[in-house]
């Protein structure tokens, strides 16, 4: 004799409305508390039939079933707050098993999904080519290295500190050259200086000079030599 | 004429990179080493090209990416001697994993509150296997953590993107009209 045994496969309460919902081919949009409320109740009694424990949740929710079915039963008068939270409650209720629905379902979609994707067969680690390893310095080393670059940078300093008391050199002599004679023309000036650096300098100087009053600067015209006249003796710098 | 050259070692380079790895290749990565003109129409070609070929090897777009594949009509003679046991997910996990693909970024409470079970064992396992990570934290009282799906759930379910998935609002509309 076969022995058949079947074992419903649900996971808690919701799992098993959703089962039952299934069995009794009812409307998941639109599914009639009453008649699913008898059906759950039905159930946990075949469940206690076949001696089987039944978890604290399958009877919270038939008591909450029993609850939603007896406020529908009760006489509705619309103007009323707490009409309207209990067909708020049993609408959040029935969303939640239309949600659950649709999860199961697109559970069975990705489990095809998966079926025919796990036919591709593929490279699950990568091939790692090896690669010329560069030597990882230690910390005593990047020190010196940093203080290396830093002493460069500091004698770079250094140039920069002569080249400012070099200009200032040239400055102090031009200023002497002009303001020792009477008359001094450019032309001398660019005979002493032939460094375009120098020249710079000493054209700066003649400016700064000028602006001070201590000598008159005269062109007669565009790129004629340039004529310096001694004012006043510098005080000064 | 040089075009062409370029071209053709793209086609190559591209091949061979999608021959050394080990994850689907995206549009970003081979941005860094082929010439970004046009790449993303020129890689569907050399994909067809390459597919054409029939070598029993495939170029397949997914999860955002390009990978080489084994066609699938082989499968089941190298599976015996290339195969490897793995398990496949429970029931009870491929449902926690549709939830968060449907509500993500989700609270583990969120996802309790539509299966009405426990999902401490499931989500576990989901994390081990790398299908969900953790995104974040709810800005609610108690800071619980956001579960959303990763780009390996796309390439286990063989998806491009999530789109590819029926919205709940699809899946109303066809079971209503049912």
């Amino acid at each position: 004799m076969d022995l058949a045994v079947t074992i419903e496969n649900y996971e808690g309460p919701l799992d098993l409305l959703i089962h039952l919902v299934h069995k009794n081919e009812m409307n998941i949009f639109d599914v009639p508390i009453s008649d699913i409320t008898n059906h759950f109740i039905a159930e946990i009694r075949y469940m206690k039939e076949l001696d089987m424990e039944i978890a604290a949740e399958f009877i919270h929710m038939a008591s909450y079933l029993i609850y939603l079915k007896s406020r529908s039963l009760l006489p509705r008068d619309d103007a009323t707050a707490g009409d309207e939270m209990f067909i708020e409650e049993s609408f959040n209720f029935a969303h939640l098993l239309i949600e659950l629905s649709y999860c199961k379902e697109l559970a069975l979609l990705l489990r095809e999904q998966a079926e025919a994707s796990g036919k591709y067969l593929y490279r699950r680690q990568s091939i790692l080519l090896p690669k010329e390893e560069k030597v990882s310095e230690d910390a005593y080393r990047l020190a010196d290295a940093f203080f290396t670059a830093s002493e460069i940078k500091s004698e770079n300093k250094v140039i920069v500190h002569s080249l400012k008391e070099h200009a200032d050199a040239i400055a102090a002599q031009t200023a002497k050259i002009i303001l020792n004679k009477e008359e001094t023309l450019w032309s001398e000036l660019e005979t002493i200086f032939a460094e375009p650096f120098d020249k710079a300098i000493a054209f700066s100087t003649i400016l700064v000079s000028a602006k001070s009053q201590l000598v008159k600067v005269i062109q007669e015209s565009n790129f004629s030599d340039i004529l310096m006249q001694r004012l006043r003796t510098a005080t000064g710098d | 004429m040089e075009d062409y050259t370029l071209q053709s070692e793209d086609k190559k380079l591209f091949i061979s990179a999608l021959f050394l790895s080990g994850k689907p290749l995206e549009l970003t990565f081979l941005k860094k080493f082929l010439n970004p003109f046009n790449l993303e129409n020129r890689l569907l070609e050399y994909s067809e090209e390459f597919n054409a070929q029939n070598n029993g090897i495939r170029i397949r777009s997914v999860s955002g990416g390009f990978q080489m594949v084994v066609e699938p009509s082989l499968s089941h003679v190298l599976e015996q001697y290339f195969g490897e046991k793995s398990e496949s997910l429970s029931r009870g996990a491929l449902e926690t994993l549709s939830i968060i693909a449907y509500k993500q970024p989700a609270t583990k409470a969120e996802i309790e509150k539509i299966r009405g079970v426990d999902c401490s064992g499931s989500m576990r396992s989901l994390l081990d296997k790398n299908f969900i990570t953790v995104s974040g934290r709810k800005n609610i009282p108690g800071k619980p953590l956001l579960y959303t799906t990763t780009k390996y759930f796309l390439e286990y379910f063989g998806l491009n993107e999530l789109s590819e998935l029926p919205t709940f609002r699809e899946w109303q509309e066809l079971r209503r009209g049912q």
